[in-house]
């Protein structure tokens, strides 16, 4: 079997942070905007905390399963692009 | 100390220490004041010294004879003096389970003769309460009697009268009259948690042929006697009589009048004695009170929902309701929203309308943690008020009212009629 050496760079690592910090904040924001949509209490800003950090999780998932989809659409035109090059060569 | 340590005790000595604990909760005010019969348990726990023992003897010593006297030989300050039965297989098994220490007698009349006994706790049929109850208060013996009280009005009516005569101390078999869950939920109904009651709905049910086994055939109706008329009210005596006891004790007031429907529809094995019935009972205020049990589907248990404007209390369940929950948080009010407006169907009659099905509130533990102990704490009662010389504050009256409810019921459906409230002249409950 073919060893596969996965390096993982310190921009790669940042990049990971700030998206799930972007993610972060926008569950941040939803449920800013639901205590004011339903009146609820202030309080719900810090008593909602593990609701926050779940939609955050749930928020880098689906934006992580986005970002994979886009990089092998990426490679996959990539390859076709080189074959076409490599044949009109 | 608080509710939840009154949970579990197995041992003897585990007993000892429970009623301890209990001797202190029910020293407190507000116990005494919803629930007055917890007042003997205020004693600490008896010595071993023989002045601090209660002599009893176990009259029907079958199914709920034998548990009862199980739980009193488990009882601190409590000695099986004599059991009785007529039937041998139950007899010789007394003998051997109370270790052969306790005298033993087919007739209960000859056990009635022990001067040394102070006291009998009855477990046979319901159609020989009466008379042993009147005979053992006239024996000058305290008694305690499973329920339901007696088989006919005049029974029930005689039993108090002997009762009052003899001023001797009278126990009933409704344990949750000994029940925190159920001593909680009238705290609560009475503080209006629930709003004024509207209507409580009560169940029972089973999916069983309510049969015991029979060493042959001639002893089908000695053994069955639950499922002949002869010897029983069936359903009514022996389930809802519990259910009822709990209806007047929350509502404070008795039945006006019942009706009802009964019938044999699944269980057709030669019974005489209902294996469905359905009773609505009238109640001051315009309070409904239905009571229905079947023995063929147990899909819905038992269970006593008592109902107001403002909640509803599962008793049984131990649980209480609000009408009106306290919202979720925003957030997850939000995603629900989402999720609804993304994922529902709009139902065929429009959007604005929606089944009215059952409101999906998980509710709030009456008392968390309790596991029952209800048995063990009303025979400890009854012992110590033995012990004190006092009667039993309420328990006469929550015995008859329960009883005669429970026998308006029967009459109502096998009448086919209205029943009313009998009224007893001159009768003091």
């Amino acid at each position: 079997m073919k060893d596969v050496n996965i390096v993982l760079k310190g921009s790669n690592i940042k990049l990971e942070i700030t998206v799930f910090l972007g993610c972060l904040l926008f569950a941040f924001l939803v449920n800013i905007y639901a205590i004011l949509k339903f009146g609820s209490p202030w309080y719900e800003v810090v008593t909602s905390l593990h609701y926050v950090l779940g939609l955050t999780v749930a928020a880098y998932v689906v934006i992580g399963i986005l970002r994979l989809i886009v990089q092998l659409l990426k490679l996959v035109f990539n390859r076709v692009k080189r074959r076409t090059l490599d044949e009109s060569t | 100390m608080s509710e939840d340590n009154l949970s579990g005790s197995k041992t003897a000595e585990n007993r000892r220490n429970f009623l301890k604990k209990l001797a202190v909760f029910a020293g407190s005010s507000g116990v005494l004041a919803s629930m007055p019969w917890w007042s003997p348990l205020r004693a600490d726990p008896p010595g071993s010294s023989a002045m601090d023992r209660v002599r009893l003897g176990v009259i029907g010593v079958g199914s709920r004879g034998r548990k009862l006297m199980l739980h009193l030989m488990q009882t601190p300050g409590v000695e099986i003096a004599a059991v009785c039965d007529d039937y041998e297989p139950h007899y010789k098994r007394a003998i051997e389970e109370s270790g052969g220490k306790a005298k033993a007698f087919y007739d209960y009349r000859e056990l009635l003769e022990m001067k040394d006994l102070d006291g009998v706790v009855i477990g046979a049929p319901l159609f020989e309460h009466a008379r042993m109850c009147i005979d053992s208060l006239k024996a000058g013996k305290h008694v305690f009697c499973e329920k339901s009280l007696a088989y006919n009005f005049e029974e029930c009516a005689g039993i108090v009268r002997a009762y009052r005569e003899s001023g001797k101390i009278f126990q009933i078999g409704y344990q949750r009259l000994y029940s925190l869950p159920f001593l909680k939920a009238k705290e609560y109904i009475d503080s209006g948690a629930i709003g004024k009651i509207t209507q409580i709905r009560t169940c029972w049910h089973r999916n069983n042929d309510w049969r015991r086994p029979i060493p042959g055939p001639e002893w089908e109706r000695k053994i069955n006697w639950r499922l002949y008329r002869e010897y029983s009210c069936g359903l009514m005596t022996e389930l809802a009589s519990h259910h009822l006891q709990v209806v007047n004790w929350v509502l404070d007031a008795h039945p006006i009048s019942a009706v009802g429907y009964g019938s044999v529809n699944h269980w057709k094995d030669g019974r005489e004695l209902y294996d469905s019935v359905n009773v609505v009972y009238k109640y001051p205020d315009g309070v409904n009170v239905i009571f229905d049990s079947l023995i063929s589907n147990r899909r819905y248990g038992m269970e006593i929902q008592i109902m107001g404007p403002e909640g509803t209390i599962e008793a049984e369940k131990g649980k209480i309701y609000s009408e009106h929950p306290p919202a979720p948080p925003a957030i997850v009010r939000l995603i629900n929203e989402l999720e609804r407006d993304i994922l529902d169907s709009v139902p065929i009659g429009g959007p604005s309308w929606a089944p009215d099905l059952e409101t999906d509130s998980k509710g709030k533990w009456l008392v968390p943690g309790w596991s029952g102990e209800e048995t063990a704490i009303q025979l400890s009662a009854f012992a110590a008020a033995i012990r004190e010389g006092k009667p039993i504050p309420n328990m006469m009256k929550h015995a008859y009212e329960g009883g005669v409810a429970a026998l308006m019921g029967q009459f109502a459906m096998e009448q086919g009629r209205e029943i009313k409230w009998p009224q007893v002249e001159g009768l003091q409950i």
